[in-house]
């Protein structure tokens, strides 16, 4: 455990490296090269290769006709359709859900670090009797489905009135959020050192500064890959949209895309805008996954490790 | 400018089955360099905790300049820490590490600017100022800990095992400049260290303490010259003191044991009595008419050498200043002066006093 890589490079200067805790680790991270790994390895490619040609595909296809999609469907477009993406955007009413989808996402983001930071310090800090037993209630908050739990949801929005509102549905978002949030934030400040605190106490330090001045920027990376997971999962979040949605002006980037493939259905489809619409939601969770993926990895790991 | 007192002050962390902390009882004068020693788990942190405000006490009083504080926060104690690891901010400049007190006291910036670099060239880390922690050695780090505790000018400096994590050379090198620059400031030290070449060469009374309890509390030269019980007598002076066990002569000035080795004592003791001699290595001498020895093992360090004796009832060491060419297996008489042979109770071993 002491050999960990600590992903926020801060932190490296904070802990002197135990020398004597070396070479035990050491000699336990080289032996893992069995047949796990023989088979795993290829394994491993070949989902990734599968997932790169599904991409491919959608990408090219979305800038096709549909004739072509179906005639020739390994071949490159013949000439590149970027009016699908215009019928998509502006028939599928995508511009609306687009900026839906966006305030939504980063608005449940926000709220749900917001709760859950301080929260999970608390609970990995403050040596309360309740501070176990409620990390666990946490904890099982996250192996709840939420198709379970939708229509007695329904029942309790729709006497708040919160039905078909952007804001019920971020309530919904940010409720269901926290488990996750808060088990996973709660690892992570457990791994921070606590002398930092005492140090901070006796420099004078309420309990909030030390919390806002000191461990908060120390727990970034786990704030950041947590910020980024929750985006991304909202993103695509279709269920609850799908059930707390009712009118156009207020769906959500799954929903509409959903929507807009019933009507390509019906209207003699158009699989090329078809395909348009699915790049407009998957491409820029995409992008980000390939701007921020090794925070992501390295925040995971580290919260894992606990 | 602090006193501080330790009154009958005891820590028992719930779950345990002994206190961390017995009773304690420490009275620490104004401007004074005491050193808390003694082996892992003994209760040196726990103590110094005590008095910061980190660590509960559960009965006892602890004063700084006569006023009860072991209930009040830390941040109300005006003490400051060094702690084992730094505990540097790492996301924090060396300079804002130094000015986080003054910072969080709202204290206006030109002053923190200026103190800080006040405490910076004491500790000549004027250049790493604008440095990450991460961006310094392990020496400069420890520097910009102390830097952070002496730019507060608290009442009392508290330092747990800050040498620890230096090489030899660096520790040597740190303990005179801590020394010297405690003695600059005139600032209460309390300072807790498990190696006792560190506290005998830094401290002006030296507190050992042993699971939890007291044993002994003085100067340096109090300690090795008079240690009240084995514990203290073993636990002060490199090597360690020889012990041999026995009992007085019938004449009440000699010791012996059944292996037939025989020494005079200072000062006469009750005849018959089972007691443990204790003679610290450097206090052994080669002489015709002393009891007989055999070297088993020579150990030049340079300076001296370190040989191990068979003698009869066990084994001694001896530091020898003169170089004496010992050969081992060779035979050899070893003697100690009377005044340099510690007696100590055979049954609870704490130390007699011969009558004169
Ligand atoms: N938070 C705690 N909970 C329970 N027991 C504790 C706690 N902290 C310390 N102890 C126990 O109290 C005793 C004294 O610990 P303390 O840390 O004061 O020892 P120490 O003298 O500083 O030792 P070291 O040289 O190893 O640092 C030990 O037996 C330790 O296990
Ligand atoms: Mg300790």
């Amino acid at each position: 455990m002491l050999l960990r890589k600590m992903p926020w490079p801060a932190f490296r200067g904070g802990v002197p490296t135990q020398g004597a805790g070396a070479p035990a680790g050491a000699a336990k991270a080289s032996d893992n090269a069995g047949p796990v790994k023989l088979i795993g390895l290829p394994l491993t490619w070949a989902f990734v290769a599968f997932n790169i040609f599904v991409l491919v595909w959608m990408v090219m296809s979305s800038l096709k006709t549909s004739s072509e999609i179906f005639e020739v469907p390994w071949n490159l477009p013949e000439v590149i359709q970027w009016e699908n993406f215009v019928i998509a955007w502006r028939d599928g009413n995508f511009s609306r859900a687009v900026l839906n989808t966006v305030l939504l996402t980063i608005g449940t983001a926000v709220a749900t670090i917001a709760v859950a930071a301080p929260a999970a310090y608390v609970l990995s800090r403050f040596k309360v009797v309740s501070a176990s037993p409620m990390t666990m209630y946490f904890a099982i908050g996250i192996g709840i489905p939420a198709q379970l739990v939708i229509l007695p949801l329904y029942a309790i929005m729709n006497q708040f009135g919160m039905v078909n509102s952007l804001w019920g549905l971020w309530v919904l978002y940010v409720a269901t959020s926290l488990p996750f949030a808060v088990f996973f934030l709660t690892g992570f400040f457990a791994s921070l050192p606590g002398e930092l605190e005492e140090a901070a106490m006796l420099d004078g330090a309420s309990a909030f500064q030390t919390f806002r001045i000191i461990m908060l920027p120390l727990a970034r990376s786990g704030i950041v890959t947590l910020a980024i997971l929750n985006t991304i999962a909202h993103w695509n979040e279709t269920i609850f949209a799908l059930v707390f949605l009712q009118t156009d002006d207020r769906m959500t980037l799954s929903v509409t895309l959903l929507n807009f493939m019933k009507a390509m259905q019906y209207n003699n489809a158009n699989w090329g805008g078809l395909f348009a619409g699915v790049c407009i939601l998957v491409l820029p969770v995409l992008a980000i996954y390939l701007w921020l993926g090794r925070q992501i990895i390295e925040g995971m790991t580290l919260g894992a490790d606990k | 400018m602090a006193t501080i007192e330790f009154r009958n002050v005891t820590r028992h962390f719930p779950g345990t089955h002994r206190a961390a902390v017995e009773h304690l009882n420490l009275p620490i004068e104004d401007g004074e360099f005491v050193v808390l020693v003694g082996p892992s788990g003994c209760g040196k942190s726990t103590s110094l905790r005590m008095l910061s405000g980190l660590e509960l006490v559960d009965s006892g009083e602890i004063l700084i300049d006569g006023k009860d504080i072991s209930r009040a926060r830390p941040s109300e104690r005006d003490v400051a820490m060094v702690f084992q690891n730094y505990a540097l901010y790492p996301h924090m400049t060396v300079a804002d590490n130094m000015g986080f007190h003054l910072r969080i006291a709202k204290r206006p910036k030109s002053e923190i600017r200026q103190k800080v670099e006040i405490a910076a060239e004491k500790l000549g880390l004027t250049p790493f100022l604008d440095r990450y922690p991460r961006n310094l050695s392990g020496g400069q780090r420890q520097r910009v800990a102390m830097g952070r505790a002496i730019v507060r000018t608290p009442k009392v400096y508290l330092f747990d095992e800050p040498l620890s994590n230096l090489d030899a050379k660096l520790r040597v090198q740190m303990r005179g400049e801590i020394k010297k620059l405690q003695g600059e400031l005139g600032t209460t030290t309390v300072y807790v260290t498990h190696d006792q070449i560190e506290a005998m060469t830094m401290a002006d009374r030296i507190a050992v303490m042993s699971e939890g309890k007291l044993e002994q509390y003085g100067t340096p030269t109090e300690l090795y010259d008079r240690p009240v019980n084995t514990f203290v007598a073993g636990f002060i002076g490199s090597p360690g003191m020889n012990f041999i066990e026995g009992a007085i002569d019938a004449d009440g000035g000699h010791f012996h044991n059944d292996a037939g080795l025989r020494l005079a004592l200072d000062g006469t003791f009750t005849p018959g009595r089972k007691v443990t001699i204790g003679i610290r290595p450097e206090h052994l001498r080669l002489a015709e008419d002393g009891f007989g020895a055999n070297v088993d093992l020579v150990e030049p360090t340079g300076a001296e050498e370190m040989i191990v004796f068979d003698i009869p009832g066990g084994q001694a060491t001896a530091s020898l200043r003169e170089r004496n060419n010992l050969r081992k297996g060779q035979k050899v008489g070893l003697t100690a002066a009377p005044g340099h042979v510690h007696v100590f109770c055979g049954e609870n071993g704490n130390r007699l006093e011969g009558r004169t």
